[in-house]
C-alpha cells in the first residue's frame, strides 16, 4: 500500500489564505469573485491551469507576472498567518508512519510552496523526499499524470494506492489513475456531492484515517 | 570576557548534514552525465540557494535539468539519510559537556528538522528546547542578522556579548552583521578561506571549544 496525500487542503489548512490572495489579485485585473467563488472554480488545480479558466471569463491575458506577484502575496499570507497544519493530521502521519506504510505528497502546488507550507506547519521533516509537484508533469490534476509519477517514484502498482484529497480535480485524477480516493470533507466550504459524485469516499475527521486505511484493530 | 550567550548554527556546526548532501547531490549529477567529484559539488553548490544551484548546475551541463529534477534531489537526498544514521559533528558533544553558561539553536533549516537532528543524534539534552530559534521567526534569514539577534534578545543578552559558532560563510556574514564574534568551524566540509574573509576566528577542532571560550 502507498498513501498519496494532496497538501494544500488535506495536510495544511492553506485554501482559505492562498484563495483569499488570488481574489485579491483577480479584483486588482477588474474581476470581482467572492473568496468562495475562487474556491468553487479553481481549487485543486495547479496555477498554471487556473490561467485559461480566469482569462476567459475575464476575456483578455493576464499580464506575465500575475503569477509571480501573486506568488509572493500568498507566501507573505502564509507566513503572516502563519497557516496551520489541518486538525489531527500529525496524529493520523505519526500512525501511518509507525504502521510502516509507504507515504508521499503529490501537489498542483510548486516545491517552493510546500517547502514553505510543509515548514511552517512542522510537517517538512516527516514528508522529506517524498514531495512530488505538478511543475514534474506534463499535465497537472485532473489528469493522473501526478498520481501515476508519484506512484512509480515510490514503486508502488496504481491499484495498491490510496489517495487523500479534498478536490474533485483530485478526486477525478486518482480515479483516472486507477486508484481508490478518500475524500476529506472536514473544511466547511467542500463541495460533498462533487466529490462523491467523483467516486471519492467520504470522511470528516483526519483522526479516523489510520482506521479507514485498516491500521487501527478495534478492540 | 566570556560570553553571555553562545549561540550555535545546527547542521555542519553540530550535527554533520553536509555529507549527505554533497553525495547526494554528486550521484544525481553523475547520472546526469555531469563527471564531478564530491569535491567539486561542494566547492560550486555547497550553501547555496536553490535557484542560484540549479543555474550552476544548467550551465555546467550546457542544458535544462528535467522538470522533476527538485524531486530526483530531494529522493536522493532522503535516500542518503537512511543508508546510515546522522553523526554529532566529531567531539562536539564534549565541547557542549564541558560549557558553561547560555546557549542556543540558531538555524536556517525548519524548527521540526532541527529538533528530530538534535535528538537523533543525542545533542538535544545540552539544549533547552525553548532555545531553538529558526528562520522563519523572522522576516530575513542568514546572512541577515535579524536571527541572531532575534535569539540575543529572546535569550535576553546583548549582541557584543555572544558569540556565534558557524560553519558556512552566509551564517559568519550574519553574525558579523549582528555585531558578534564569531568563531569559524573550519572542518572538512567548509570553505576555510571564505570563512576568514567574512570576518570569523577559524578553528578546526570541536574539541578546542571550550578552551576558546575561557
Amino acid at each position: 500500500m502507498l498513501v498519496i496525500f494532496d497538501c494544500d487542503g488535506v495536510l495544511v489548512d492553506s485554501e482559505p489564505l492562498a484563495n483569499r490572495c488570488f481574489a485579491d489579485a483577480l479584483r486588482r485585473e477588474g474581476l470581482d469573485w467572492t473568496v468562495e467563488e475562487t474556491m468553487r472554480r479553481l481549487m485543486g488545480r495547479s496555477l498554471k491551469a487556473c490561467l485559461p479558466i480566469v482569462e476567459a471569463e475575464l476575456g483578455r491575458a493576464l499580464p506575465d507576472d500575475f503569477i509571480d506577484r501573486l506568488n509572493v502575496d500568498t507566501f507573505a499570507a502564509f507566513r503572516a498567518a502563519p497557516v496551520r497544519a489541518v486538525v489531527g493530521i500529525g496524529a493520523a502521519l505519526d500512525a501511518i508512519a509507525a504502521a510502516g506504510v509507504p507515504h508521499c505528497v503529490a501537489s498542483s502546488g510548486g516545491h517552493d510552496k510546500m517547502r514553505l507550507t510543509l515548514g511552517l506547519t512542522g510537517l517538512w521533516s516527516r514528508l522529506e523526499g517524498r514531495i512530488f509537484s505538478a511543475s514534474e508533469v506534463a499535465r497537472g490534476k485532473p489528469a493522473p499524470d501526478l498520481f501515476l509519477h508519484a506512484a512509480r517514484r515510490m514503486g508502488a502498482a496504481p491499484d495498491a494506492c490510496i489517495v487523500i484529497e479534498d478536490s474533485a480535480p483530485g478526486i477525478v485524477a486518482a480515479r483516472a489513475a486507477g486508484m481508490r480516493a478518500l475524500a476529506y470533507v472536514g473544511a466547511p466550504w467542500t463541495d460533498r456531492a462533487a466529490l462523491q459524485a467523483e467516486g471519492g469516499e467520504l470522511f470528516d475527521d483526519m483522526r479516523a484515517l489510520p482506521q479507514l486505511l485498516g491500521l487501527v484493530v478495534q478492540a | 570576557m566570556s560570553a553571555a550567550l553562545l549561540i550555535f548554527d545546527c547542521d555542519g556546526t553540530l550535527v554533520d548534514t553536509e555529507p549527505f548532501y554533497n553525495i547526494a547531490w554528486t550521484a544525481v549529477l553523475n547520472r546526469m552525465g555531469l563527471p564531478w567529484t564530491v569535491e567539486d559539488e561542494r566547492r560550486h553548490l555547497m550553501g547555496r540557494p536553490w535557484a542560484d544551484a540549479v543555474a550552476i548546475v544548467e550551465r555546467a551541463l550546457g542544458r535544462k535539468v528535467p522538470a522533476d529534477f527538485e524531486s530526483i534531489v530531494w529522493t536522493e537526498v532522503q535516500a542518503e539519510f537512511a543508508k546510515r544514521p546522522l553523526q554529532a559533528v566529531d567531539g562536539v558533544a564534549e565541547a557542549l559537556g564541558a560549557l558553561r553558561g547560555p546557549r542556543c539553536v540558531a538555524s536556517s533549516n525548519w524548527e521540526d528538522k532541527v529538533r528530530e537532528s538534535l535528538a537523533t543524534t543525542g545533542l538535544g539534552g545540552f539544549f533547552d528546547p525553548a532555545h531553538i530559534f529558526v528562520a522563519a521567526m523572522v522576516k530575513r534569514g542568514k546572512p541577515a542578522p535579524d536571527l541572531f539577534l532575534h535569539a540575543a534578545a529572546t535569550m535576553g543578552a546583548a549582541p557584543m556579548e555572544c558569540v556565534v559558532i558557524e560553519d558556512s560563510v552566509p551564517g559568519v556574514q550574519a553574525g558579523v552583521a549582528a555585531g558578534m564574534r564569531v568563531l569559524g568551524y573550519a572542518g572538512p566540509f567548509t570553505d576555510p578561506e571564505g570563512l576568514a574573509a567574512a570576518g570569523a576566528e577559524l578553528f578546526d577542532d570541536m574539541r578546542r571549544l571550550p578552551a576558546l571560550l575561557a
